[in-house]
């Protein structure tokens, strides 16, 4: 148990290492970009002395190492900054969008789950039969469909046809419903494969045989033996695909005008407003780190075998 | 050559493999033949016939500019096609020496080589895509480039992995005990023993690149207009989605064929040369 003590403090220590190098990288590749933010605002309104006091005071003049760590020092004082764009506190700007794309980003991955793991249970279980084979076709398909252009077939029918929903924008929970399912179902696919192909092991191991020949009842070997060991690389599934569904969330906003984080971060990339992007680049690469480090220790408490391995391997 | 025939036998076996196989040999006939299939070509204007639903003159309607939108999807499977296979070709150039290097070597360039896959596992590759290409500038390469980039790393992985069970392998101990140079060892004794799982994984990868190069398109950083990318096609049509819904719908129906296609062909593939590999 020490070795696994031992394994986790590793993992926190490189996870601020991977996330140091995550916002230098983008900082960089930002930085290599023609062109600077003040020009993007207003360059005509502007002369070039009034541009390079704009310059001097964001701290655009100095060596792009430097403002990294300015960035840095001042993030260390818990300050992120200030919108070049529109002048706005990072902080601020980040927690009046970060509910908007929490809420679409959990509700898809409750949605998922809720979905996927009993009908992928059951699937597994009765392998082979016309229920699987619609699931397993159904999913091929799913998993093929673009998030965006499923967005916008949603818009085509439900708004556009029926008329029950409003295209974009933020109005009340009816507003909720595309941009969750359009997070939703491709996703819905893997998630559903996985926990397919798992019970499907789980089955064929030996103490599931026993169970069943020693005559237990059926949903009793499914539900104790079968789900537990099956659920195991789906929690870990659960946390790994937190960055995947911010990463789609980037999209999926754009479609619907969402006023999240994601889109957001589309705009201060095209107006090159560093600080927003370092201040989302951040809490996307924390959340990242996080969530996967979780995972990957979750998997040790729920299955010893990889626990037993942990400990004496290098990782 | 043999035994790429024999493989090639036992797949056709394989339902999924076979589906899969079809899907893709139509593809590639369409992108092949695009100039004879389609019957305009993808930039022809007809503004007289502008947004008109399918008929029997313009099987699947026309655009805002009068264009036949079946010739631009026909079109577009060139592009398509051709940007998977660059990015992916890119993917596997970087992907797998940087495995095999980490595998086989060990120690302090397996960290960092580990360190830097870490890293850019840890970013939506959307993100960086999307930097990347404000960056270098809208165009086609750059989103290839940029697509190769983001996606190298899950290569880099398997094969490290692979590498690492496989250097300890009597057969290996010979060739080094009989004197073969590092170099040697890792491409004609190691590398030939990951290729089932580098053509398993490369062809799931296509179809995510596929669908990376168009979300690009979508989002104006990839082609640009007039190209028949079908990427490009979704955005225009996004402003007529009332009035001309079917220029919206078939592009879609055209990347979900060819992506249910390579993922058939991957899946299939895997249960013929790797049935344990978990993708």
């Amino acid at each position: 148990m020490n070795d696994f003590a031992g394994y986790a403090a590793r993992r926190f220590v490189q996870g601020i290492f991977i996330v140091l190098a995550v916002t230098a990288i983008l900082f960089s590749i930002m930085h290599m970009m023609p062109g600077d933010p003040i020009q993007l605002i207003d360059s005509t309104r502007l002369d070039a002395e009034a541009v390079a006091k704009l310059r001097h005071k964001w701290g655009l003049d100095k060596p792009a190492v430097v403002q990294y760590l300015y960035w840095l020092g001042n993030l260390l004082r818990g300050e992120m900054g200030h919108s070049i764009t529109n002048g706005q506190s990072v902080s601020v700007l980040l927690a009046s969008r970060l509910p908007f794309t929490l809420q679409i980003t959990l509700l898809a991955l409750l949605l998922q789950y809720l979905i996927a793991v009993p009908l992928g249970l059951l699937a597994g279980y009765y392998q082979g039969s016309f229920f699987d084979k619609t699931v397993v076709v159904i999913t091929s398909v799913l998993r093929a469909i673009p998030y965006f252009w499923l967005g916008i077939i949603l818009i085509i029918f439900f708004s556009v046809y029926l008329r029950l929903l409003p295209v974009s924008g933020y109005r009340g929970w009816s507003s909720l419903i595309m941009p969750v399912l359009t997070l939703t179902l491709p996703a819905l696919a893997d998630t559903l494969r996985l926990t397919r192909s798992e019970v499907l092991e789980v089955l064929r191991e030996k103490h599931v045989i026993t169970a069943i020949a020693k005559g237990l009842r059926q949903k009793l070997v499914v539900l104790r033996h079968v789900l537990r060991n099956a659920l195991v690389p789906v929690t870990v599934m659960f946390f790994l695909s937190v960055p995947w569904l911010i990463g789609g969330s980037v999209i999926t906003e754009t479609i619907f005008s969402w006023p999240g984080m994601g889109r957001l971060l589309w705009k201060a990339i095209s107006a090159q407003d560093f600080p927003v992007v370092q201040g989302i680049v951040l809490i996307i690469s924390m959340l990242t780190v996080v969530s996967t480090t979780i995972g990957d220790i979750l998997t040790g408490i729920l299955d010893p075998r990889i626990r037993a391995e942990l400990g004496g391997k290098k990782l | 050559m043999m035994k790429i025939l024999t493989t090639f036998g036992a797949a056709c076996r394989n339902r999924t493999f076979l589906v899969g196989f079809i899907i893709m040999l139509s593809v590639g006939i369409t992108a092949m033949f695009a100039s004879r299939i389609a019957p305009y070509t993808f930039d022809e204007i007809d503004v007289l016939n502008a947004l008109k639903p399918p008929s029997s003159q313009h099987l699947l309607g026309t655009d805002h500019l009068g264009r036949d939108s079946f010739s631009r999807l026909v079109y577009g499977s060139q592009i398509a096609l051709q940007v998977g296979f660059i990015a992916v070709s890119i993917q596997l150039l970087i992907g797998v020496s940087l495995g095999l290097i980490a595998g086989y070597f060990g120690g302090r360039i397996d960290r960092v080589i580990v360190f830097v896959t870490d890293v850019i596992w840890a970013l939506p590759p959307i993100i960086l895509a999307i930097a990347i290409c404000t960056v270098l500038g809208p165009s086609l390469t750059n989103v290839i480039i940029a697509i190769a980039v983001v996606s190298w790393a899950q290569f880099t992985r398997i094969v490290r992995s692979k590498t690492q069970s496989l250097k300890n392998m009597p057969y290996v101990e010979a060739a080094r005990a009989v004197g073969e140079s590092d170099f040697s060892i890792m491409v004609r004794y190691i590398l030939p023993n990951v290729i089932p799982v580098i053509i398993v994984l490369a062809t799931l990868a296509l179809p995510i690149a596929i669908i990376n190069t168009t979300a690009m398109g979508f989002l104006g950083l990839g082609a640009q207009p007039p190209a028949p990318d079908w990427g490009v096609i979704l955005s225009e049509s996004m402003t007529y989605i009332r009035r001309a819904p079917w220029i919206s719908i078939f592009p879609g129906l055209a990347i979900i064929y060819i992506v249910l296609g390579f993922n058939l062909l991957g899946e299939g593939l895997r249960d013929v040369l790797d049935p344990r590999l978990k993708i």
